[in-house]
């Protein structure tokens, strides 16, 4: 009985064996379900990839003082000094919170050499059509580090949240740039397109698109100093006690479109309750999926418990447009959200903007993509 | 009761073999037998707990062979050896319980099912127990609320395994009185003992058990005779008549005392 | 003093009707003060007013938003409250009289962990509240079901065999739930599980209670037929078999109602701990051990219990703490301190 289940544990032990030699050869297109520690690949691999890293960071100090006047250096997101090759040629992007839209608006997407699927943004993806078959080699904390050696980038950028991704990253002699991800605001994320323009190479186009935000701004500023009565909008995230309290990107997002941000009491926070919302009887209530569920205008139309706030009664429950990013997140075509917002809150007052031919500039100007009507509409009337 | 040819164990292997006794109303049997010689899985067997390998066991001339839970406990009362509850109940509760196998199928114990227990109590002399929580009795009294319990529930046969295992002297001795009083009752009682002093005390009729079969079965003052004794548990006894009797059967008083070195 | 069969009878159905009554209307003031609990004020002294409203034709006084409030946000909370309340303390009672252990909770058996893995799976597959709902449900039911049948597989004492195949199956959904909660999308689905997992009444409307309170209902009423026979159950297999029931018959049907009860609350609540270990053992010092009087008593403590612990959850601070983990901050301590001062006659 005893050899038999011995026989039996062996047989089932050489398979898992057998199994985790056939995931570690896998190419990197695959899900890595490896965490940066790397545990599922063989044993001699991992001591050819730590010897070569090795060999790398040896090697580097001597070239880098030949080097040093090759190099540029920024500050990143998260405030620490970055040292990059003055030419940067490889890039690997570890976050998909808008990262490749600058780089794309920037006009420096053709050095990306891995990223996340860019399905997730099918307008982005139809526009790209060479960010089809980029591996994927991990997102924020959960990088694969031997994939992103084999690579050998100049550069990979990370969100400034992966603290543990980042720090196997440079443990592993790799050079990370912190990307802002989460917690945001139009100056920072201004301060963001000038780095990245600087470190990649095209500060002028940086600096183009800086100016259009600020000239867009500076027009919505000065609509909303002439209105008398601001109306209060709920942003209802993903679920309807998931909104932005001061702080974060969406009461940015509010504020610049000229509207009072309904959870402005709510100090740090993100969530709240029925009731709460129910006291707070916002006027304009706006709908994205950016995190949690979509919901549709008509669900929340419908919801009994709201059915008192002035938002309801009047109808004014409105989808924020999508185009290659949510127009209520930051990326680099936040700007055209900001416009889309003040125009539904303020139909009157902003009836000299033209939506339709400020995106159509933008996308051409920044994307190098000419926008037809039918992209347009679907913008703003996304197909679920 | 009567066991034909009876086999019992666990997983179809024997532990004892061609059991053939019966048991008649107001009459005890005592079933002596060393550790392990498979006293309790015979009663587990008679009770139904386990199925029996072999061999038939009748009460009133039927074969208990598809007898229900419920129908064996109205003709079966049990007393086990241990006593394990996480849960305590009042003692009147504990012996209601008794009641349970004539308890209509949804329903709570009537009016009628606590008359019985009170008159069991009575009885058994435990009234003044009844509203005590179970674990806070002693041994003694814990092991006089199963003996009641059984009673409730109006069996005709009474099965006792060591009845007085965890008792100290004097409460085994306040058992065993009550254990002969239930004859009255002409209940038919079998009752296991690692003491032949207790075969003395209470049993009409012996039976006892070694290597898995009866080694011997009969009358008291026959078979517990000294040379059996010495075969059943392996060591010398002697059996002195103290010259006293019970009362108010009138049966003579015999203790049987163990030794391994005669001294005279 | 010398009682007679009719006079005993009398006066325990009486405490017990004394208990039962005592723990109903506590039950409802607390039901009635709950609706004066939240963050939309209300002009005082409206709120009963509003509620008879419903039976009387009263004057109309306040405002439609308070009307909405009360009886769209807060009562369907309040009802919710009560019935997951009730029935994860009748479900625990039964268990620990099954299992003879007073420290058994109602997720032995693997119910709540399988509903937890059908919960996470329907939101890692997008589906719609009430399909998490009736998911989970029959995952959690599923569960149990498996664990009985390898529990009756297992050739040991019964009990036994059942806690260990729930082991078992518990382990193993929490593990599956793990690799789910792993491979979600960190930025909508696993914020998603991992809210389910922690439970919470916060999102409860009146459509979520239609369908429910049906299971709660099948689960419930046999074991109020049950009861005497689940007191016989809980001295002991073998004492129980010898005083005449059909063990196997039994157990099998305390375990199904027990699990229909548990699969429901937690369908509808989530994850919420304690409410089925804490409150019965609670229940017995107050009741003592007679399930004739503990398994109704169970019910309305542990209504009361969750309901001021839900109330606590969505008042205490701007942001609403989690019932699962409140219940578990409460009740542990709680639990410690009932385990201490009345260790014997636990």
């Amino acid at each position: 009985m005893n050899r038999y289940y011995g026989k039996r544990i062996m047989a089932v032990v050489l398979l898992l064996a057998l199994l985790s030699t056939a995931c570690g050869s896998a190419t990197g297109k695959t899900e890595p379900l490896t965490t940066s520690s790397g545990m599922e690949t063989t044993k001699s691999s991992i001591k050819t990839e730590t010897t070569t890293a090795a060999a790398s960071t040896v090697a580097n100090p001597v070239e880098s003082t030949a080097e040093k006047l090759n190099t540029i250096t920024v500050t990143d997101a998260g405030g620490k000094q970055v040292t990059l090759p003055q030419n940067v040629k490889s890039i690997v992007v570890c976050c998909y919170g808008g990262v490749t839209h600058e780089l794309a608006a920037l006009g420096v997407q053709d050095k990306i050499v891995a990223q996340p699927d860019m399905k997730k943004f099918p307008v982005l993806a139809s526009m790209y059509p060479e960010f089809n078959g980029l591996p994927f080699v991990g997102s924020f904390d959960d990088v694969n580090v031997e994939e992103i050696l084999k690579l050998k980038p100049d550069v990979v950028i990370n969100s400034v949240t992966s603290n543990k991704g980042n720090g196997a990253l440079e443990n592993a002699g790799i050079t990370v740039l912190q990307a802002l991800t989460g917690k945001g605001n139009v100056e920072k994320v201004k301060t963001e397109f000038s780095t990245m323009g600087k470190a990649f190479g095209n500060p002028e186009q940086a600096e183009k698109l800086i100016g259009y935000w600020k000239e867009k701004i500076d027009i919505l500023q000065k609509i909303e100093s002439e209105i008398t009565k601001k109306k209060k909008v709920y942003y209802m995230l993903g679920a309807e006690t998931h909104t932005n309290g001061p702080g974060w990107w969406g009461d940015d997002f509010i504020q610049t479109a000229g509207g009072i941000n309904a959870a402005a009491d709510l100090k740090d926070g993100r969530d709240t309750s029925i009731e709460q919302v129910v006291k707070w009887n916002p006027d304009v209530i706006i709908l994205s999926e950016n995190e949690g569920k979509y919901m549709a205008v008509n669900d929340i139309l419908g919801d009994s418990q709201l059915q008192n706030i002035n938002a309801i009664k009047n109808k004014q429950v409105y989808e924020v447009p999508i185009g290659t990013f949510w127009w209520d997140r930051p990326s680099p075509e936040s700007v055209l959200g900001f416009m889309w917002l003040a125009k539904t809150l303020y139909p009157e007052e902003t009836k000299n903007i033209d939506l339709k031919k400020e995106t159509s500039d933008f996308y051409k100007t920044f994307f190098n993509h000419d926008l037809s009507d039918a992209e347009y509409e679907a913008f703003l009337n996304p197909v679920r | 009761m009567e066991c034909v040819d009876l086999s019992c164990g666990y997983n179809k292997t024997a532990v004892l073999e061609q059991i053939n006794f019966s048991v008649n109303e107001g009459e005890i049997l005592c079933v002596l037998g060393a550790n392990g010689e498979g006293k309790s899985t015979l009663f587990k067997t008679l009770l139904g707990l386990i199925p029996a390998i072999k061999g038939q066991i009748r009460i009133d001339d039927e074969n208990t062979l598809n007898w229900s839970s419920r129908k064996l406990a109205k003709y079966i009362g049990y007393i086990p050896q241990t006593l394990s509850t996480s849960f305590s109940y009042t003692v009147r509760d504990m012996i209601l319980m008794g009641r349970t196998a004539y308890l209509k199928p949804l329903s709570n114990p009537n009016e009628s099912d606590m008359d019985i227990v009170l008159k069991v109590m009575e009885e058994m002399n435990i009234e003044e127990l009844s509203d005590k929580n179970f674990f806070c009795l002693s041994g003694g009294e814990k092991q006089l609320v199963i003996i009641a319990r059984a009673l409730a529930q109006e069996p005709k046969i009474m099965i006792m395994d060591e009845p007085t295992n965890a008792l100290d002297f004097s409460n085994q001795q306040l058992v065993l009185d009550r254990i002969r009083e239930l004859k009255r009752r002409n209940l038919a009682i079998i009752m296991a003992s690692h003491f032949p002093d207790h075969a003395f005390q209470c049993a009409d009729r012996v039976m006892m058990l070694k290597d898995g079969k009866i080694f011997g079965q009969g009358d008291c003052s026959a078979v517990l005779t000294e040379n059996n004794l010495k075969q059943l548990y392996g060591i010398d006894t002697k059996i002195i008549h103290t010259g006293m009797r019970y009362c108010p059967d009138g049966k003579e008083i015999k203790v049987c005392v163990a030794f391994n070195n005669k001294v005279g | 003093m010398k009682k007679n069969a009719h006079e005993i009878l009398k006066g325990d159905r009486t405490r017990h009707l004394k208990i039962f009554l005592v723990l109903f209307f506590s039950l409802l003031l607390t039901a009635i003060l709950s609706l004066y609990i939240g963050r939309y004020r209300d002009n005082s002294g409206q709120t009963l007013k509003l509620l008879f409203s419903k039976l009387l034709p009263l004057k109309k006084t306040w405002e439609d938003t308070f009307e909405t409030v009360i009886f769209k946000i807060r009562l369907p909370r309040i009802i919710a409250a009560i019935m997951v309340g009730g029935s994860l303390s009748v479900a625990g009672t039964a268990y620990q009289s099954v299992f003879k252990n007073p420290l058994v909770s109602p997720d032995i058996l693997g119910a709540s962990s399988g509903a937890a893995f059908g919960a996470a799976l329907s939101i890692y597959l997008d589906l719609n509240a009430t399909l998490v709902q009736t998911i989970s449900f029959c995952f959690s039911i599923g569960a149990v079901f498996f664990a009985y049948m390898i529990g009756k597989k297992i050739k040991r004492d019964a009990t036994l065999s059942l806690i260990l195949a729930g082991i078992l199956v518990g382990s193993l959904n929490s593990a599956l739930v793990s690799l789910l909660k792993f491979t979600a999308d960190p930025n909508n689905k696993l914020p998603a599980i991992t809210f389910w997992l922690l439970g919470s009444l916060s999102t409860i409307k009146m459509g979520d209670l239609k369908y429910i309170w049906i299971p709660m209902l099948i689960g419930l009423v046999p074991l109020l037929f049950l009861r005497w026979k689940i007191n016989v159950l809980s001295i002991g297999d073998t004492d129980a078999k010898a005083l005449g029931i059909n063990l196997k018959m039994v157990r099998a049907e305390v375990i199904f109602c027990a699990t229909l009860l548990t699969a429901a609350a937690v369908s509808v609540s989530g994850l919420v701990g304690w409410v089925g270990l804490v409150v019965p053992n609670l229940c017995r010092q107050i009741t003592g051990s007679d399930n004739r009087i503990l398994i109704p008593s169970s019910a309305m403590l542990g209504a009361i219990f969750l309901l001021v612990v839900d109330n606590v959850a969505r008042s205490l601070c701007l942001l609403e703490i989690p019932l699962g983990v409140l219940t578990a901050i409460l009740g542990a301590p709680f639990f410690a301190v009932l385990a201490i001062s009345r260790g014997e006659k636990l």
